[in-house]
């Protein structure tokens, strides 16, 4: 067989496309997609909401009775970074009935959730991290006797829990939404074509 | 360049060049969940690749050279990840071959070019699409120098191949 013929053969592939796209397989992966991404979003939200709130009660009791107003600011800080995820939670919650049901919905929602993991993640710093060091290091500073490996402890902890949730966002948020949002390209080509073959 | 300009852009070039982007695809990956995979990887970069692209070159041979750096880069990472998930989405795969397109002889194609090394695969594909050298060079980042050699060395290795395969070739 001649090289020439080989490529004839090959060239049948430019008129006539080598794959067609499966929408029943398509949606599937879509819904498992969305479903993974809103188990996350829960875990995030829930997690947060636990540790936040149980760590706020154990602080009021520690402090209760101790006379020092101060002591109560993490705890305070604490109870409403828990609030303040409660009310992100609800949002998120009350923007489903805003997706349709077919293929571009189910990935439209999928993209919102993954948008909102990449936000959470993003601003965590704004909402968790500082709001909660400000009383934290202040209540340590009012309180003068402080030993040195809480100084060392408690802003190694801060910045450990800021470098993991910037890992997360990068490695799995961000890639996650990324693909999420080709499949939708994907998507939208595959129709485009399809109405104007 | 705003983003509807850049998805006008790549949908056309989806349309146009679907064909070269399924080739990149099936050469480098060798299981339907793969070719899935790879196929949203270099959709991505082609995605991301828009706005870059000056017009300098043809569109085919800009887009060769983003799928295949995208393909050459995937299988590296794929040999490291390979965790069981192609079972998975052997389940569930978006892209099925088109049942009118079934040829044993280019299956039998992609069969040997998928054999060669990744740069030798490259050039396959390269030549079968009716590259000329320059072109090659320009898409692989070689020098045109000893293109001639390898070209040749593969046309009479699929030749040769050719041989022992009954099927019409």
């Amino acid at each position: 067989m001649e090289f020439e013929e080989m490529r004839k053969i090959w060239d049948v592939q430019n008129n006539e496309p080598m794959y067609v796209v499966n929408e029943t397989a398509m949606h599937k992966n879509i819904m498992s997609k969305k479903n993974r991404i809103n188990w996350l979003a829960n875990v995030n939200e829930l997690g947060m909401i636990i540790i936040a709130v149980a760590t706020s009660t154990f602080l009021f009791f520690k402090t209760a009775g101790t006379g020092n107003v101060y002591a109560y600011l993490p705890a305070i800080a604490l109870l409403l970074t828990g609030v303040y995820v409660t009310v992100l939670r609800l949002k998120r919650k009350n923007k489903v009935n805003q997706f349709d049901q077919s293929i571009l919905g189910t990935i439209d929602h999928a993209i919102s959730n993954a948008d909102y993991l990449v936000n959470f993640s993003k601003t965590f710093f704004w909402w968790y991290i500082l709001p909660i060091a400000i009383p934290v290091f202040v209540n340590m500073i009012l309180k003068g006797d402080v030993p040195i490996w809480i100084w060392v402890f408690v802003p190694t902890s801060f910045i450990i829990s800021f470098i993991l949730v910037r890992w997360e966002l990068n490695r799995c948020h961000l890639p996650r939404k990324k693909t999420l949002e080709s499949l939708r390209d994907k998507l939208v080509q595959e129709v485009t074509s399809e109405t104007t073959s | 360049m705003n983003e509807s300009e850049q998805s006008n852009v790549f949908e056309k070039w989806l349309k146009d060049h679907s064909a070269l982007l399924f080739k990149v695809t099936r050469s480098f990956a060798f299981t339907i969940g793969d070719q899935d995979d790879l196929f949203q990887e270099v959709s991505i970069q082609v995605w991301r690749s828009v706005p870059k692209f000056k017009e300098q070159s043809a569109v085919s041979t800009w887009l060769y050279r983003i799928a295949l750096n995208t393909a050459i880069t995937w299988s590296r990472k794929e040999k490291k990840h390979q965790d069981g998930r192609q079972d998975i989405e052997a389940l569930n795969n978006i892209l099925q071959e088109n049942e009118k397109h079934v040829d044993e002889r280019l299956t039998w194609l992609y069969h040997e070019i998928g054999k060669l090394n990744k740069i030798d695969r490259s050039l396959a594909l390269l030549i079968l699409d009716g590259f000329n050298y320059k072109e090659m060079a320009e898409i692989l980042g070689v020098s045109e120098t000893n293109l001639g050699v390898k070209v040749h060395r593969i046309k009479k290795h699929l030749i040769e191949k050719s041989k022992t395969y009954n099927h019409g070739i």
